[in-house]
């Protein structure tokens, strides 16, 4: 919406149909978004919730015999969590960047038609989506030849490039008219600094939707660390929480099979599993939820508006 | 333009070389070639006759997590086997996270070790010795390198250990027993008249008087599940191992001579049994929620609206012991129902160590072994700690818990594959109350009557050639079969004859033959 339609909206008196109609969908759309809201408002209650309540009443809207037991397992040791946070942040801007950067400088350079081979190397992207060498190989690769063990390149460079990113980018740029790279040529700029100048300003929408799919893989990406990363200092928060999830889980498996009655079982048993498991989840959506509404307004704003008239 | 662009290409590029050269050099960890101990003379070394004058360190992989003390526990073991046999162990985790994709990869991946953690089943020992992982133990070698070992690990746990005829790894040496007790409210017993449950039927009994005369509680809550089993050890039949099958398949486990593998529905006492559940279940003795409960076993237990739980005897008194704690007044005790059934030892390969077959120390890495497994000094450290520190050493070779913190625990850093029972240490308790002396009433009495081992014992289905029918044949086992045992299906002969029709569609007579064929040639292979 411009100023425009908005100064004529003001000025014509809504008819009661109109009017009507505003008030269902503004109801129908409140509803919805309620609907979505209502899990992760259970999932915030469950984690202020103790172990007991959830066990036999289930989860609820409101915490029940509200406690903060969860949080100070999760903040147990509140310098390795911090630390773990520190190196998703750094991961998620470095590879957000820089995936960002060469995912769009790459869809531009295919989809521009005087690039010969583009269609061929369309293929060769395209076709690492659907044949790859398997598990083994690539870890050998990783480990034995690249060197990556307890490296974060070895988190960075695997997120680096999505081809369903690109294959987004591709068909984006393809919406840009030519005729305005063609002018930016005859101004005389460069093959780059078209690409920076001219056509990333207009790519503003799309670059915003696929950096907000590469900072939420690097943010989620738990596997690589599992894969490569050995030292507990270098992992990143995803995997750390993970981990301390399966090793209460173990302990507990471990203490039943052990056999009980020892002094260790009975404090085992009273660990929080449940509860924790929700304090982790509002723990590492928090940062990320708070991306959204600053990408937001780059969705919703128009492409090409008033840079080709006529 | 052009020119700046290049120019940052080319920083970038040796920017990221120079982060991959870090790499390669960060991770040139010395395994398996002899760092020298500093000043040390390469005196004349020997163990058991065998040279061992070149210091070695060893790599082991172990499963779970560092505990906050492990490292320096572990300094203290290293002193001793570098005096003993001049090697020392470094120690890498797989933690729980991790090991079900990693462990594979170790081997594929060429990774340098020279121990690891295995367990047959749950610990990779079976997929491992497939893939060509470990290095098969001759018995020539065995007591060349570890003859205390020899001593120790009885006949039978080295036969469970063959695959193909050779042995992959030792077997820790304890007998855990995997059978269920039950744990019973003993105000309610005493309510009702018992003093003692000696048997299925009398436990039966009981349930009934609890489901008539308790209001508030139920006798097995939301967890009929394991009367089943309790039904079964008492008629001395064992499920068949192998997945997806439930309790179809079941053997007679008490008769080593029997190796017929009985289809469930073809045995009268599973029809008995389906009868009785629907009886039981109509006279309320648990809750229609058994069905697809969220609730853990213990819970309902532990919340006072279950008067039974039924577990292994370890988990069992772990939660008898604290249903007392919080509510004394029950006066909760474990029972034997099938006192007079000898039970079955669980397979000593549930927990073991390997030797990797590419390890440039196989030797010294079976010597490290003899040690874990039978130098009393280093078994306490690795499964307790430090004494003095993390335990007390008490009478008659027990011990009592220092560490508060549990920053070491006790048996929580993965050294089950070399614990051995004839010289580990029990925990010691200042006042044995009932439950205690319950429990070591019961284990010895089992002890004292342990089952002679089935063949079948050790053998495990693998469907993978019929998975097309076996599929099949679960999605209708949760259907009809689940609701029958429970008690739910209404009239039982026509629910076993509709169950019998299904699992006929479904192909359950191509699994039967596969296992029945499976069985027969692991019976003569062994």
């Amino acid at each position: 919406m411009n100023e425009n339609t908005t100064a004529r909206a003001k000025r014509i008196k809504r008819g009661l149909d109109s009017r009507v109609l505003a008030f269902l969908s503004y109801f129908i759309n409140g509803v919805v978004a309620l609907f979505c809201l209502v899990p992760f408002i259970m999932v915030i209650s469950a984690s202020f919730s103790s172990e007991e309540a959830i066990k036999l009443n289930g989860f609820s809207l409101l915490p029940q015999n509200f406690t903060l037991e969860a949080y100070s397992t999760v903040f147990k040791e509140p310098s390795v969590i911090l630390r773990a946070y520190g190196v998703t942040i750094f991961l998620t801007i470095f590879g957000t960047v820089a995936g960002l950067f060469l995912q769009t400088m790459t869809a531009y350079v295919l989809s521009r038609k005087e690039f010969e081979w583009r269609n061929k190397f369309s293929f060769f992207f395209y076709f690492t989506t659907l044949f790859n060498g398997g598990l083994v190989p690539y870890f050998v690769l990783m480990t034995r030849y690249l060197g990556l063990k307890d490296n974060y390149l070895a988190l960075v460079l695997p997120l680096l490039f999505s081809v369903y990113n690109l294959l987004i980018m591709k068909s984006y740029i393809m919406g840009i008219p030519e005729s305005l790279i063609d002018a930016a040529k005859i101004d005389g700029c460069g093959e780059f600094g078209t690409m920076v100048k001219v056509v990333m300003p207009l790519l503003k929408p799309a670059m915003a939707t696929v950096g907000l799919f590469i900072a939420l893989a690097y943010w989620n990406d738990w596997y690589n660390a599992m894969l490569y990363i050995g030292k507990d200092e270098m992992q990143p928060l995803q995997y750390f929480l993970y981990e301390q999830v399966n090793n209460i889980e173990a302990y507990k498996r471990l203490v039943e099979s052990m056999g009980g009655g020892s002094t260790a079982a009975v404090s085992a048993m009273s660990m929080p599993t449940q509860s924790l498991k929700m304090a982790l989840t509002v723990v590492v959506t928090g940062p990320i939820i708070l991306l959204y509404p600053f990408v937001q307004r780059y969705f919703v704003q128009g492409i090409t508006i008033g840079a080709v008239k006529g | 333009m052009k020119k700046r662009v290049l120019s940052l290409i080319m920083i970038l590029t040796l920017i990221t070389a120079l982060f991959a050269g870090c790499g390669k050099n960060g991770n040139a960890v010395g395994t398996g070639k002899g760092t020298e101990t500093g000043g040390k003379d390469a005196a004349e070394k020997t163990f058991n006759g065998v040279d061992i004058s070149k210091p070695v360190t060893l790599k082991m992989y172990l499963l779970g997590d560092r505990t906050a003390d492990f490292d320096k526990v572990y300094a203290e073991i290293n002193k001793r086997l570098q005096e003993k046999l001049n090697a020392t162990v470094e120690v890498e985790f797989l933690s729980w996270s991790e090991h079900d994709k990693k462990y594979s990869l170790l081997f594929s991946g060429g990774e340098d070790f020279d121990l690891i953690f295995t367990a047959a089943g749950w610990g990779h020992y079976e997929n491992t010795v497939a893939m060509g992982g470990f290095y098969a133990l001759t018995k020539d070698f065995i007591s060349t390198y570890a003859p205390d070992i020899m001593k120790v690990v009885p006949e039978v746990a080295w036969s469970q250990a063959t695959i193909d005829d050779s042995i992959y790894m030792v077997p820790n040496y304890q007998n855990e027993f995997g059978n269920n007790v039950v744990g019973l409210r003993g105000d309610l017993l005493q309510k009702y008249g018992y003093n003692d449950i000696t048997s299925f039927d009398q436990l039966l009994e009981f349930y009934g008087k609890v489901a008539a005369g308790e209001p508030s509680v139920s006798p097995l809550g939301t967890q009929a599940g394991g009367l089943y089993y309790q039904y079964l050890l008492d008629k001395g039949m064992d499920t068949v191992s192998g997945t997806s099958t439930k309790e179809l398949f079941l053997y007679n486990t008490v008769n080593p001579e029997d190796k017929t593998i009985t289809y469930a529905l073809d045995w009268a006492g599973f029809t008995d049994y389906c009868k009785l559940a629907k009886d039981l279940y109509d006279k309320g003795y648990w809750s229609a929620d058994s069905l697809a409960t969220t609730e853990e076993r213990q819970d309902g237990f532990l919340s006072g609206t279950s008067a039974s739980l039924i577990w292994n005897i370890g988990t069992t008194e772990t939660y008898v012991d604290q249903a007392n704690k919080e509510h004394p007044e029950w006066k909760a005790q474990i029972f034997d129902t099938s006192p007079s059934v000898a039970k079955a030892v669980n397979a000593y390969i549930n927990n073991g160590m390997a030797i990797n077959a590419t390890s440039k120390n196989k030797e010294r890495a079976m010597m490290v072994l003899n040690e874990f497994y039978t130098n009393p000094e280093i078994q306490d450290l690795t499964s307790l700690g430090i004494e003095g520190t993390h335990w007390k050493a008490e009478a008659d070779n027990q011990y009592s818990v220092l560490d508060a913190e549990s920053n070491y625990g006790v048996d929580a850093n993965c050294n089950w594959g070399w614990v051995n029972m004839t010289i580990k240490r029990l925990e010691y308790k200042a006042n044995p109350d009932e439950v205690d002396n319950k429990v070591k009433a019961i284990k010895d009495s089992w002890n004292a009557n342990i089952k002679p081992e089935h063949i079948y014992d050790g053998f495990t289905f693998n469907n993978a050639n019929v998975s097309s029918q076996a599929a099949a044949v679960e999605t209708v086992l949760d259907q009809y079969y689940t609701p029958l045992v429970l008690g739910m299906a209404g009239d039982v002969d026509a629910a076993i004859a509709e169950l019998r029709k299904q699992l006929d569609n479904a192909g359950i007579q191509s699994v039967y033959d596969e296992i029945k064929k499976q069985a027969e040639s692991y019976a003569a292979g062994n």
